[in-house]
């Protein structure tokens, strides 16, 4: 039996140049991985190629999820197999509601990609009551305003409350794995708290969590059973929760230092 | 709604007239709709004027394939309808999105076939019918408003031949100082293949009276029928401290050529909020233009356009900031599919002593293809020193960062572009009012429809 997600020998290039150099990488449903590595590593680069973004370019290497390699699937279809993404910097749409958006993305996420924008649902998707239901009660998980679901989706919110809205859409979504790419940057003490009880909220046997970071404060409130470091587009360490803390004690320079020896 | 149908005239089956248009073309359809001679008048002088102008130098629009000599120059009469359900069905739908409205009226081709209105409005003096009625119940009025000040006939060659041949249209006057809230809805069904309809829209609103008129031109989608021409005005008078609100929503067919030539009066203190649509058409050119010409006026003009295949729409809009102490706020979109082009014309006039003009422009471009063209052209004419003004344009291409954050929350990419889009254009879908809400979505339908192709 192969992992949920099983990523090997991953080398992703970005405008020619090779970011990734052979990944491997295997996630299951259930567990929380955490990914740490300094600025420029590669974290990113990694969460957009799992994601299918056409700029960063698998040069080699295998993506293995739901029984097939995705490597060559568009990131809508990556998306409604079960693959979630939260952004480190999110793209805002201008004119587009979060409702409207997160309600068109349900419809597509549950075999219902036909579904209308403006309110009506064709092949009936999910009801607009069923959905103002679920939108309520998963903003208030995340100790958000119902106010924001009329706003433009991250058109003019501050970096907490980016974060916050993708969390919103993977609680929406219900992934069955997802990347959680540098959600604690740019989030005070209290929004780091209610996003990572957010998280742990959501996490279940059927959902995997891969925490993409290079500060160790965030794992203190979502707990990685698995700990992996990115160095120079390559995994060069993995071990368990303690990993973390010895390379905040240390430093990267350690990890460095014992690749090299 | 008590319902009024149209006085009929008694002629049963008219021939068609003659194709062409000419002097005695002129006189006979003068004749059918028993016009009093001060409109024939009118009619002989635009015929004048027609052919002494010559066509103004467009050099980006070309109108060559229009056959004049082929085109039928007005309608022959039609039967009223009493049942809204005998229309045709894209009628029939443009209707559905209209809840309570103050009046209803529905031309085919240039005849009336149907019209409304609310029994205390009437009573109140407000006037409303088509525009050859109006010519024969309310004489002086007309000849008080029509192609004098707003758009005189002489304009250009086309709204002299619009002065020689227009026919149908839309007549609305408000007396002083009354609020009506529900709209106003007229819509013209342009129907038969190589006519020609010439469509007057007059609307005088008295002093501090507030109103909402919406007009829209549909007609069946032909690729393939012979071309045909819509050749329209619209007058907008707008009296001191009057707040009115107008719509025209233009979806006619691709064998259409639609010029159009559009312009308000704005008096004293009063405030104006005018979008223009333009979706169909093989070739449409039209103008928007707002005269400011008292203190204290307020004109916010959108302009919504989005052109596919080969469609060709040109555009031009005035502010005209006659006098001083007035604010116009313009925001013109438009996304492009296909091989289509725009062009668009703005152009912000200050003049001599327009002190304290607040005057702002921008134009708005999403090419949506490879092959489309959007050519934005302001100027600006000022002559005062004392004002405030801003334009700019952009041309830009979908965001695809932007694609991707959608496409990666599960949502195709046609349908990620269609949110892109409509989004896009929210900012002048959001200056329509709720009691136009049916509107609004069905004009966002309609940009959903264009995108799927
Ligand atoms: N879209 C991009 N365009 C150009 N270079 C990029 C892009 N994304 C990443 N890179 C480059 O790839 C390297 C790794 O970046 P990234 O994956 O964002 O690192 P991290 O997320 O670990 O900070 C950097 O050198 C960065 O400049
Ligand atoms: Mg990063």
């Amino acid at each position: 039996m192969s992992a949920d997600l099983s990523i090997k020998n991953l080398h992703v290039s970005v405008e020619g140049q090779e970011i990734l150099k052979g990944l491997d990488l295997e996630i299951n449903r259930g567990e929380i991985h955490a990914i740490m590595g300094p600025n420029g590593s590669g974290k990113s680069t990694l969460a957009n190629a799992l994601m299918g973004h056409p700029a960063y370019e698998v040069t080699e290497g295998e993506i293995w999820f739901k029984g097939q390699n995705i490597v060559e699937v568009p990131p809508d279809e990556r998306a409604r197999l079960g693959l979630f993404l939260a952004f480190q910097y999110p793209s805002s749409v201008p004119g587009v509601s979060v409702a409207n958006f997160l309600r068109t993305a349900m419809n597509a996420r549950r075999g219902n990609a036909k579904a209308g924008s403006n309110g009506k649902s064709p092949g009936g998707g999910i009801s607009l009551r069923e959905f103002r239901k679920e939108l309520k009660e998963k903003m208030a998980l995340l100790k958000m305003d119902f106010g924001f679901a009329q706003r433009y989706v991250n058109e003019g919110f501050s970096g907490g409350e980016k974060k916050r809205m993708e969390i919103l859409q993977m609680a929406m979504l219900e992934p069955e794995i997802a990347v959680l790419d540098e959600t604690d940057s740019g989030l005070d003490i209290d929004a780091l708290r209610i996003v990572s009880e957010g998280v742990n909220e959501l996490m279940s046997p059927n959902l995997g969590v891969l925490v993409i970071t290079h500060y160790q404060r965030i794992l203190n409130y979502i707990k990685p059973q698995y700990v992996h470091i990115l160095v120079a587009g390559r995994i060069v360490m993995s071990g368990g929760p303690d990993l973390a803390l010895e390379l905040e004690e240390r430093g990267y320079d350690w990890v460095r230092e014992t690749e090299g020896s | 709604m008590p319902t009024k149908t149209i006085h009929q005239e008694t002629i049963q089956r008219p021939s068609l007239p003659a194709r062409g248009f000419s002097r005695e073309a002129l006189e006979s359809l003068s004749a059918r709709r028993n016009e009093p001679a001060w409109m024939l008048e009118n009619r002989y002088q635009g015929w004048r004027d027609y052919q002494e102008l010559e066509p103004p130098l467009w050099r980006r629009t070309d109108i060559k394939a229009l056959d004049w000599g082929q085109l039928i120059p007005f309608a022959p009469d039609q039967a009223a309808v009493s049942d809204l359900q005998a229309l045709p069905p894209k009628l029939h739908d443009a209707l559905s999105v209209y809840g309570r409205r103050a009046g209803l009226l529905i031309q085919r081709d240039s005849a009336p076939v149907y019209m409304d209105l609310a029994d205390e409005l009437r009573a109140q003096g407000v006037l409303w019918t088509d525009m050859s009625t109006a010519v024969l119940e309310y004489p002086e009025l007309v000849q008080d408003y029509f192609m004098t000040e707003a758009v005189p006939a002489s304009t250009d060659k086309y709204t002299a031949l619009h002065a020689a041949f227009w026919s149908g249209g839309t007549f609305l006057y408000v007396p002083e100082g009354l609020s009506i809230e529900l709209p106003f809805v007229s819509v013209l069904w342009q129907e038969m293949p190589e006519l020609a309809v010439f469509p007057h829209t007059l609307l005088v609103v008295g002093a501090r009276s507030e109103v909402t008129l919406v007009s829209e031109l549909l007609s069946m989608g032909c690729e393939a029928c012979p071309n045909t021409y819509h050749g329209g005005v619209t007058e907008l008078y707008v009296g001191a401290g009057a707040q009115v609100r107008y719509v025209n929503a233009q979806d006619l067919g691709r064998h259409v050529y639609d010029l159009r030539s559009q312009t308000a009066l704005l008096d004293r203190d009063s405030h104006l909020d005018w979008l223009s649509v333009t979706l169909g058409g093989r070739v449409s050119r039209s103008s928007q233009h707002s005269v400011l010409r008292g203190p204290g006026g307020e004109a916010y003009v959108t302009g919504l356009y989005l052109p596919d295949g080969k469609q060709h729409i040109a555009m031009d809009t005035l502010q005209d900031h006659v006098a001083g102490n007035c604010l116009s706020d313009l925001l013109y979109q438009g996304a492009l599919l296909g091989k289509s082009r725009s062009v668009y014309e703005g152009t912000i006039r200050a003049w001599p002593g327009a002190q304290k003009t607040n005057a702002y422009q921008s134009n708005r471009n999403l090419l949506l293809s490879k092959r489309a063209r959007a050519d934005s052209i302001p100027q600006l004419e000022i002559e005062a020193n004392d004002l405030r003004c801003t334009h700019g344009a952009t041309v830009s291409h979908v965001d695809q960062d932007q694609v991707f954050y959608l496409m990666s929350r599960g949502i195709p990419r046609p349908d990620a572009v269609r949110l892109i889009v409509e989004g896009f254009f929210q900012p002048s879908l959001d200056r329509l009012p709720p009691s136009l809400e049916g509107l609004k979505e069905r004009l966002t339908g309609a940009i959903a429809t264009k995108l799927r192709g």
